[in-house]
């Protein structure tokens, strides 16, 4: 890949080729459960907004930056009919229009000109979506975990200081296992599977088979997410939906949605919250390998490739069949938007069924634990 | 404003137009009671400079860096008759000249050759003040919160990471008061005042009254002190004078000059020093509006426009009359000093008056708030 390719495929601020490739997405940006009466900062694709819940309920998502003298949103007060700058009382509503200008005289049609950047927004399984692309916004897609009743759910989220592009390929890389997550699953150490690969409409089901008739199913969901069974040491199986989030080129941030189905209800959701990381720091371990905590174990490796990894400098093997598959999909999806196409996965109607299944999961988990049968969501 | 106007006006290192036009002011650079037997760094308009007092008694500023190899005299030593520089012990008056080289040979030309760049200074109200621009110096303006006796004087200080702009227009804009200072003046919270801005030849008169009877009279002394009646909740009341000092591009350091009447008790100074804050990090409260501290919620929204704000893409109303006139007399002076003439508010043969303000605040019931 030339440094060229390598910048068409990374950066994400608006007005970059993959920049409006993701646009075309929804996006998670904050916990539902934690946006009250106070405004959120948030950064998604570059872009510095304000998430906060006015009076009625109603969410709004605002550019940051107030269009008066520029002071940040993030310091206002939510009021019942949106949120109020702090410098100067200039209000807006959800909708971006200026509601109140008490400085100016009554009547000034100064108000009526004025717009702030306002972007569609969307609650699903205790999360903020938000989408900051041309209208008509797509829908966002049923993914089984957004959408199932059935199930008790955790929400964390974490960060990663390198760009979106190395997090969304790890998703593709199912060697990596075997090598980095040797520790949480001894019995794969060091195995090769064998790897299949299947195109779906949301990305690809990727079929790992090891030594043993040990089976590990994940789905890749474009442009960034991973559905998957999680099974490590010491961890009761659970379902996950990884949403990788683009924050700028150097920040992307991971929402964790944990899953356990459950055939009897009430249903709990935990909102755990957003935990922040300096760059390559951790704990070191003693586990005869990496030396890198099990939860850590993606991050540091990922960071460790650069804010912006390299590609022009890669040695790709066969083994690495994913990660070019990947990034066919990638370059595909930036050359439609450029041609005024939807990009790849993009869902402007529903589909029959309730909500999209995914038959991800895996019949391992630890050397401790008794092998289960293939636990399917 | 087009960014290429926005860059003319905020920027201020040396040789660069506001730069050159903020050379021609006085400008506090520290404490005088807390200027000892200790070397202090500190830095103006882009430049790093030492503060040092030596035997006489007389402060002293150097540039900060060792002529000799470049190290920083801020590690150096004050003697009876100058400071010496750690690394190979050259010596300087205050004055710049080199009084020592002990390792050069006896007698050496090199110590009369050599010179450090040395700036004047001054001291008034429990600072220091330093002039960096073209000989001859002005004067230093006998404004009363600096010159008055009969008073408390306090004097602290605390940085703000953003450009001097920001925070001199803050002094022109009169009309935040109804929002970011809502929750410390309710008097005034979100009503719609009337402000009349008047040029002086020291800056700007706004007077400011809202429907109900509320007014304040507060003064902005160009090119971006505030002069004004403080009367916070919860807060004594006080003469205020705001100095803002710029002191690179992207940090201005605020000192705050308050007095109250002594009422013939004669004179105090009370030097608080500088204020330790954490850049981006404010004091929040609990008070139904923008959650800041008081002290806080000028650096707060003032860093919040960035190091230093984009002003190409503001939208300014008829409210920001006071903003605009300022940034015209701003653009004026830097013309002025292209031509060779001095800016306004610069007093040469002004005579020992002090220089008083008529600030003030007025409840809604009328009455004139006394200090």
């Amino acid at each position: 890949m030339t440094p060229e390719e390598n910048e068409r495929l990374t950066r994400v601020g608006p007005g970059t080729p993959a920049g409006e490739m993701l646009r075309r997405y929804w996006w998670p940006v904050w916990f539902s459960e934690l946006v009250a009466d106070k405004p959120v900062p948030v950064r998604l694709l570059g872009e510095d907004l304000v998430l906060f819940r006015d009076g009625t309920g109603s969410l709004g998502l605002l550019d940051r930056r107030c269009p008066h003298r520029g002071a940040s949103l993030e310091l206002g007060r939510v009021e019942d009919d949106g949120l109020r700058c702090c410098y100067h009382g200039w209000k807006f509503t959800a909708e971006g229009r200026c509601c109140d200008m008490p400085a100016e005289p009554p009547g000034t049609p100064l108000m009526a000109e004025v717009r702030q950047t306002a972007y569609q927004v969307q609650e699903t399984a205790g999360l903020v979506f938000a989408y900051l692309g041309p209208d008509p916004a797509p829908l966002l897609p049923r993914y089984d975990l957004l959408v199932r009743e059935d199930c008790h759910r955790v929400l964390y989220s974490k960060e990663e200081h390198c760009n979106w592009l190395q997090r969304a390929e790890n998703g593709y890389d199912p060697h990596h296992l075997m090598s980095l997550h040797a520790p949480g699953y001894p019995q794969i150490a060091l195995q090769p599977a064998k790897i299949t690969w299947e195109k779906t409409p949301h990305g690809f089901r990727t079929q790992m088979d090891y030594p043993d008739g040990l089976v590990n199913v994940t789905q890749q969901i474009f442009p960034s997410h991973t559905r998957r069974l999680a099974a490590r040491v010491g961890d009761e199986p659970r379902h996950y939906f990884n949403l990788r989030v683009p924050i700028d080129d150097h920040l992307t941030i991971t929402f964790f949605l944990q899953a356990l189905i459950a055939e009897e209800g009430p249903y709990r959701l935990e909102t755990r919250g957003h935990t922040s990381y300096e760059r390559m720091a951790y704990d070191e371990i003693d586990d005869g390998w990496w030396r890198i905590p099990s939860h850590e174990q993606d991050r540091i490796a990922q960071e460790s490739q650069g804010l912006i990894a390299d590609r022009s400098r890669e040695y790709l093997g066969t083994s690495d069949e994913g990660i070019v598959l990947f990034r066919r999909l990638v370059t595909d999806s930036i050359k439609a938007v450029e041609e005024g196409r939807d990009p790849f996965g993009v869902i402007r109607e529903h589909g029959p069924e309730d909500y999209i299944r995914f038959d991800a999961g895996k019949n391992f988990s630890d050397g401790t634990l008794a092998p289960p049968a293939i636990i399917r969501a | 404003m087009t960014p290429e106007e926005n860059e003319r006006l905020a920027r201020i290192g040396p040789g660069t137009p506001a730069g050159n036009l903020m050379r021609r002011y006085w400008w506090p650079v520290w404490f005088s009671e807390l200027t000892a037997d200790k070397p202090v760094p500190v830095r103006l308009l882009g430049e790093d400079l030492v503060l040092f007092r030596d035997a006489s008694g007389a402060a002293a500023l150097l540039d900060r860096r060792c002529p000799h190899r470049g190290a920083s005299l801020d590690l150096g030593r004050v003697e009876d008759d100058g400071l010496r520089c750690c690394y190979h012990g050259w010596k300087f008056a205050g004055d710049g000249r080199c009084l020592e080289m002990p390792a050069e040979p006896p007698g050496s030309p090199l110590v009369a050759e050599t010179r450090t760049t040395a700036y004047p200074t001054q001291e008034a109200g429990g600072l220091v003040f330093a002039y960096l621009g073209p000989d001859p110096a002005p004067q230093l303006p006998r404004y009363d919160n600096l010159f008055r006796g009969d008073c408390i004087r306090r004097v602290s200080a605390s940085f703000e990471q953003c450009n001097w702009m920001q925070r001199a227009e803050n002094a022109v804009d009169q009309m935040h008061s109804i929002a970011l200072h809502a929750a410390v003046y309710p008097e005034f919270a979100l009503k719609r005042p009337e402000v009349d801005w008047q040029r002086t030849w020291y800056g700007v008169r706004a007077a400011f009254k809202v429907p109900d009877g509320a007014a304040k009279v507060s003064h902005f002394i160009f090119p971006s002190h505030s002069r004004y009646f403080g009367a916070r909740v919860n807060e004594d009341a006080s003469h205020n004078c705001n100095l803002r000092v710029p002191v690179d591009d992207v940090t201005t350091l605020t000192f705050s000059i308050r007095l109250r009447e002594a009422r013939g008790k004669g004179d105090e100074l009370i030097t608080a020093g500088l204020r330790e804050v954490e850049p981006g990090r404010y004091q929040r409260v609990e008070d139904g509006w923008w959650g800041l501290a008081s002290r806080d919620q000028d650096r707060a929204c003032q860093e919040s426009q960035g190091p230093i704000a984009d002003r190409s893409r503001e939208i300014l109303g008829t409210s920001d009359r006071g903003v605009i006139m300022f940034r015209r007399m701003l653009s004026e002076a830097i013309d002025a000093v292209e031509r060779g003439e001095d800016p306004p508010g610069i007093l040469r043969g002004a005579g020992d008056d002090i220089i008083t303000f008529d600030a003030q605040k007025i409840r809604d019931d009328g009455e004139v708030i006394e200090a």
